[in-house]
């Protein structure tokens, strides 16, 4: 049990942060869903930390991003293009390395993330659903703040068996 | 030392073709096709009850927490925030009272009747998301029992949003706050009609569009649902008006959003 959990650690926290995102944490009367986006940091650090680990090979990730959809009531398969899209920065970043350049990292994180909003912003206007540019924009800068101290954390306790 | 492991090669074709998949499904799912929608009414179901499911013991974590927390907090502050929440609770009663009485009487006059003439159904929400990718309530009872898309949300006669979309057993809905979200209705005595739009800025202001080219509105006047085209049924309260430093009107909704755990559906299509 702990040798699959282990295995499949990345995938698992993913679905978790899903569904606990759904349990009202408040932070200055929104819910903290609404400031950072913390399935996006996930799979970049989880990605970036061990570039072996897959998803899967992209199909849990896939699976993850219809379960989002569903819970937001989006279209399916909107989620699962911001998460392939910061997936694929990731494994591109993670195979060029040589050694972890942690600057180098969240520049390229920084990119995949404002990249796969504005993808999201193409679509929800295809949707002619209307975004706040900036809570957007808000939710943008402080993921990518929260960024570093989601690494730290990450990175030091339990990702580095993960294979899939 | 891999440089380019069959598996990593075999991960970046994946990527592709996920990525095609995800914008295939996306377009045939915005298409309104018939035979996907009733596959993503069973899909949606199954993913949103098994979540619940797994959503039931972190809910028992927190509610625990919470029990515990309290019981270690010194009596005398519980016992104050007991008499705030009543006093607060008495006012909120005070209110309530008023704007059934006004909205009686505006009924009365409208259809001679005092009850809606549409019947109703008590839901128990699921979930409430919000976040930047969107603002959803889910709530647990979908066509099976008769709902559709675009009966209105309400409690206790206030309007607290609409469905948007309906699953077999659970449907999807959106608050009146929601900057997505368009509401037609009529203010004050004078009747002016106008659309009710979420307003981008606050969770606690509504816009007002498309209302006429000479208006008096008076702060305190009350927003009720007009039911124009029979998208809405009419006379359902959904706030009053309040003016801001710059003289602009704005509707200040009378549900508290903060309360979201039983809803009524009043069914359009009965």
């Amino acid at each position: 049990m702990l040798v699959f959990i282990k295995r499949y650690i990345a995938s698992i926290v993913l679905l978790l942060s899903i569904v606990i995102s759904s349990i009202e944490i408040e932070m200055l009367g929104k819910p903290l869903s609404n400031y950072i986006n913390l399935q996006l940091i996930l799979i970049y650090i989880f990605k970036i930390s061990n570039p072996s680990l897959n998803f899967g090979r992209g199909f849990f990730l896939f699976l993850i991003g219809i379960i989002n959809d569903v819970l937001n009531g989006l279209f399916f398969g909107t989620t699962g293009i911001l998460y392939f899209i910061v997936f694929a920065v990731a494994a591109f970043q993670s195979s060029i390395k040589l050694r972890s350049i942690f600057i180098s990292e969240w520049m390229s994180f920084a990119a995949s993330l404002i990249f796969a909003y504005l993808v999201f912003f193409g679509l929800e206007i295809l949707h002619n659903h209307h975004l706040l540019f900036s809570q957007v924009s808000i939710n943008l800068v402080l993921t990518l703040v929260a960024y570093p101290f989601l690494w730290l954390l990450l990175t030091k306790i339990f990702i580095k068996d993960a294979i899939r | 030392m891999k440089f380019a492991s069959s598996e990593n090669v075999d991960v970046k074709k994946n990527i592709i073709i996920f990525v095609i998949i995800s914008i295939i499904l996306f377009f045939i799912d915005r298409s309104d096709n018939k035979f996907f929608k009733v596959t993503r009414s069973v899909i949606n179901d199954g993913i949103i009850y098994t979540t619940v499911i797994l959503k039931s013991p972190f809910n028992f974590i927190i509610n625990t927490t919470t029990s515990v927390g309290n019981f270690f907090t010194d009596e005398k502050i519980i016992a104050k925030n007991k008499i705030e929440d009543l006093e607060n609770e008495v006012q909120k009663l005070k209110n309530e009272k008023t704007t059934l009485l006004l909205q009686i009487e505006n009924l009365k006059k409208i259809t001679g009747e005092e009850n809606y003439k549409f019947k109703t159904i008590q839901t128990k929400v699921l979930f409430y998301k919000s976040n930047i990718l969107s603002e959803t309530i889910i709530i647990n009872k979908g066509s099976r029992d008769g709902i559709k898309s675009g009966d209105p949300l309400v409690k206790n006669n206030l309007l607290v949003g609409k469905i948007t979309e309906v699953n077999f057993n659970s449907s999807y809905g959106v608050l009146i706050t929601n900057i997505n979200s368009r509401v037609p209705v009529r203010i004050g005595d004078k009747n002016y009609n106008a659309v009710a739009v979420g307003n981008p800025s606050s969770n606690n202001k509504i816009n007002l569009e498309f209302l006429p080219k000479e208006y008096s509105l008076n702060e305190g006047d009350y927003v009720y649902t007009t039911s124009i085209d029979n998208i809405m049924p009419d006379g359902i309260l959904v706030g009053k008006i309040i003016k801001d430093k710059n003289e602009n009107f704005y509707v200040e909704p009378l549900y508290d959003f903060n309360q979201i755990d039983y809803l009524t559906v009043v069914k359009l299509g009965s």
